[in-house]
């Protein structure tokens, strides 16, 4: 048998009995109609729960030891054997289904010729009961979206309270954070009777138990019973917190309270009531139940307590049969419930989160600085700023974000480069993206704009904005949450362990070139030197780059990071690197470092030069130990330069394109004619610019040194060729 | 639904409807004009209890309304404080029912619309009652 069939049959075989259960419940109900509402409310729990529960324990006092009633196990051989006939099932599907049966027999049988012909009904009942639960379920999806929509733009009256446009009765909303809305422009008597009411609900966990009943009578969407005793649940729901109400305001109150009832009661236009949150029911019927509200008797409520007890217990328990092992084992699952649907208003684009650099964008004209990937700080976006952590440098820049996405097109992207030098080809181009946003902006402590966020399709670029121009765009690349502790902390081990040390150069010419140094005696000689570092104090935490010239920079195998300066030991370094205690070790250890980086370094398997057509093979050098000119001029290859020529000078390593500060020389009188220090307009453009100015037959050498990243190490190059100007 | 009354300086009356929500948001601009989008959706957090997404729909709904001026991510008034009055709602006027779902259903799950004869029953109802 088919699972649903199956849990169908279990379905069915559930509300027959919770059909009597229900029938008791409304006779106990009418017996305590003049006790408080409460107790009827409660008992409608018994009926949940034996619809919900497909097992139960046994009793004497069970209403299924009435012999004239059918055990559950006798209705579900009924279901399986169509020949029992049963006059209450009159509902059901299975029993309306037999005669036509009988007409269509023989299709039936020819269709399925094994098939017995109750399992088809059975089939088609399946599917029947399906079609209801999806209705029911996207019913009260569609008004749990409508309302919830038509609240969205509540005001905070107070704590959870929200007064909202265009609803003319109070309600509950929400499971987990239920929240109280009430229209605009009540009067406060009555606004605080609604509200006593509404938060009585909430604590009571009504807006919880509502929302569930719901679901059950989705899932007996075929059942009128059901559907009588969640009516009348709802209604005890109500009136027993009415009463409570009243309780507390005191029966003064009353007149009152009714007014506030009538008044939203006479206002309503939509149906708000849905099966999810609160609506008033039934104006008049509570009003009179307040009315006549009192303080019950003990005795009252003695009584009222023993009837719901006794009655709860009479049904939820099974009848005392001999067979009772036999009711209770489940021979089917118990039915999947759908949990209440709770649609969260679409959350804005999580962007919060660890980004690194991953490609430089563009880089202004003007900058000094050019970004070089895996050399980067990390960018820790989070929902109300932008951190910038360099933990090379225990650095922390913090700017304050103000989240506004906006639709961004190619002339406003255009305009924000209107107070540069744009070079052709150098500004991005943005129509290649189909949704292009600037997402967020980002301020300093004096409130001046610095980064903006732009999100363009999947990309994200961060804007680096410098006195209203572009300084710089990189793309980033999230690389995960942003964690607490990975900033500072000179004693924990920062970066990832590795099988071999990182020795890096900095040359002081903005060029830094590192090798990772794997065999082992290279890396003894270096522990050798650091148990030294060990010795006299714990690493640097803070160097300004640009202030300590050369220096050396290692990466242990324990991700521990130290920094030896080249001229550590002149006064002037001495004085502005008092504080780092590395800086004081003598300078043979720069030197044997130094030595042994050189010993290891390697050079690149090509290097091109372009320009148009042209095409040479430059000469390729280390940048730290670069020859001058004079010694090299006679071996420099040379290109000529077309001063019709349009075309773009560019240099490769290894078949990628590099950039770095240029140096130009007079080939004749190897004069140094310029020096381009990097910068974000690409150093051989002007030196391209400057070639093609240049009066013809003349010559000229260019040094350029460039930073060059590939795996794990930067290497530094120059690069050097010559130019000669033809016409 | 609310209705606020613009005396423009030439004198002239306009009538502009607004929901009562927007009145309260207008409030907030009004008091702290020029304010930053990004500073409004913090106020608007704390006052109103907005989410970002419901106070940029607010700021873009009055800018169409013409109430409002957003530039550069800066929120400033067209219409000042002193050229508007509120005027009375009609919000508790109405008492048609227009329900879009089936009428059983309605009836069913949150009972109807009282009609007036029976609010005036009830009403009475509520008068004549006396703690005994």
């Amino acid at each position: 048998m088919d699972v649903l069939e199956t849990v169908l049959l279990k379905i069915l075989d559930m509300s027959i009995t919770a059909s009597y259960v229900i029938m008791a419940v409304l006779l106990v109900r009418l017996l305590l109609k003049h006790a408080p509402k409460v107790f009827s409310y409660a008992l409608w729990s018994v009926a949940a729960f034996r619809l919900v529960c497909p097992v139960s324990f046994s009793s004497v006092m069970s209403i299924f030891n009435i012999g004239t009633l059918p055990t559950p196990q006798s209705i579900e051989d009924a279901a399986i054997q169509p020949t029992v006939s049963t006059g209450n099932m009159a509902t059901m599907p299975q029993t309306s289904v037999p005669p036509a049966l009988t007409n269509g027999h023989e299709t039936i049988a020819a269709e399925a010729q094994s098939a017995d012909p109750m399992q088809t009904v059975l089939t088609v009942a399946a599917v029947l009961w399906c079609l209801g639960v999806a209705v029911m379920l996207t019913y009260s999806i569609i008004s749990y979206l409508k309302i919830r929509n038509s609240v969205k733009q509540g005001v905070r009256f107070e704590d959870n309270v929200y007064e909202c446009d265009g609803i003319q009765s109070p309600f509950v909303l929400g499971i987990i954070k239920p929240k109280i809305y009430i229209p605009f422009r009540m009067n406060e008597k009555e606004r605080s009777c609604i509200l006593c009411h509404e938060r009585h609900h909430i604590r009571r966990f009504d807006h919880v138990i509502k929302p569930f009943a719901f679901v059950i009578l989705t899932v007996y969407w075929f059942h009128p019973l059901v559907w009588l005793a969640y009516i009348f649940m709802c209604k005890d729901m109500e009136m027993s917190c009415d009463e409570k109400v009243i309780s507390l305001l005191g029966t003064a109150a009353k007149q009152e309270y009714s007014l506030s009832l009538l008044s939203v009661g006479t206002n309503r236009r939509l149906p708000v009531a849905g099966p999810l949150f609160f609506g008033e029911s039934d104006v008049k019927s509570r009003v009179k139940n307040v009315l006549c509200f009192k303080k019950p008797k003990v005795w009252a409520v003695m009584l009222a307590v023993t009837v719901c007890v006794a009655a709860a217990v009479a049904c939820t328990a099974n009848a005392q049969t001999d067979k009772a092992e036999e009711v209770s084992p489940m021979e089917t699952p118990a039915i999947t419930r759908t949990s209440p649907p709770v649609v969260g208003e679409p959350d804005a684009y999580d962007i919060s989160g660890r980004y690194e650099f991953e490609e430089n964008v563009y880089t202004n004209p003007l900058s000094s600085f050019f970004a070089v990937k895996g050399h980067m700080p990390y960018f820790d976006i989070t929902d109300n700023a932008l951190r910038i952590v360099d933990e090379e440098f225990d650095t922390v820049e913090k700017y304050a974000g103000t989240f506004a996405p906006a639709d961004i097109n190619e002339d406003d992207f255009e305009a924000l480069f209107q107070n540069d030098i744009v070079v052709e080809g150098m500004m991005p181009d943005i129509s290649v993206y189909k949704k292009c946003t600037q997402y967020a902006v980002f301020t300093d402590e004096y409130n001046r704009l610095e980064y903006s966020l732009y999100l363009m399709d999947d990309e994200v670029w961060l804007v680096s904005l410098n006195t209203d121009r572009v300084w710089s765009i990189y793309r980033l690349v999230k690389s995960g949450d942003i964690s607490e502790s990975t900033v500072g902390g000179a004693d924990g081990p920062e970066n990832v362990v590795t099988d071999g040390i990182t020795l890096e150069i900095c040359n002081g010419k903005d060029v830094r070139e590192s090798v990772l140094l794997t065999d082992s005696e290279a890396q003894s000689a270096i522990q050798d030197i650091i148990a030294q570092y060990e010795n006299v104090k714990e690493r640097t935490t803070s160097v300004n780059i640009f202030q300590a010239g050369e220096y050396i920079r290692l990466i242990n195998t324990d991700g521990r990071i130290y920094y030896v300066f080249h001229n550590a030991e002149e006064p002037q370094m001495q004085k502005m690197l008092d504080s780092h205690s590395l800086a004081a070790l003598p300078q043979e250890h720069y030197e044997a470092l130094f030595t042994l980086w050189e010993s290891h370094i390697n050079l690149p398997a090509m290097a091109n030069v372009n320009f148009g057509d042209e095409k040479v093979s430059p000469l390729v050098y280390r940048a730290s130990s670069a020859p001058a000119p004079q010694d090299i001029k006679d071996q420099i290859p040379y290109i000529t330069v077309d001063g019709q020529d349009g075309s773009l000078l560019q240099v490769f390593i290894d078949g990628n394109i590099v950039h770095g500060r240029c140096e130009v020389f007079n080939a004749d009188t190897l004069e140094q004619l310029e020096l381009f220090e990097p910068s974000g307009l690409y150093q051989e453009t002007i030196v391209a610019a400057m070639l093609k100015a240049a009066e013809p037959g003349q010559s000229f050498i260019i040094m350029m040194s460039v930073g060059y990243a590939k795996g794990n190490q930067i290497y530094g190059y120059t690069i050097v060729f010559g130019a000669k100007k033809i016409n | 639904m609310s209705r606020f009354t613009i005396v423009n300086q030439g004198g002239n009356v306009d009538t502009l409807n607004i929901w009562d929500s927007d009145y309260r948001f207008m409030t907030i601009v009004w008091e702290h004009v020029p304010v930053g989008s990004g500073e409004l959706v913090k106020l608007c957090r704390e006052k109103l209890g907005w989410k970002k997404s419901t106070t940029y729909n607010a700021i873009r709904r009055m800018c169409e309304k013409g109430l409002i001026r957003n530039e550069d991510a800066v929120v400033s008034v067209v219409v000042p404080k002193e050229q508007v009055q509120m005027m009375e709602s009609d919000a508790f006027l109405s008492r048609t029912f227009d329900g879009s779902l089936p009428q059983f259903l309605t009836a069913f799950l949150s009972g109807r619309a009282l009609s007036s004869e029976e609010a005036d029953e009830i009403k009475r109802l509520i008068d004549a009652h006396k703690e005994k």
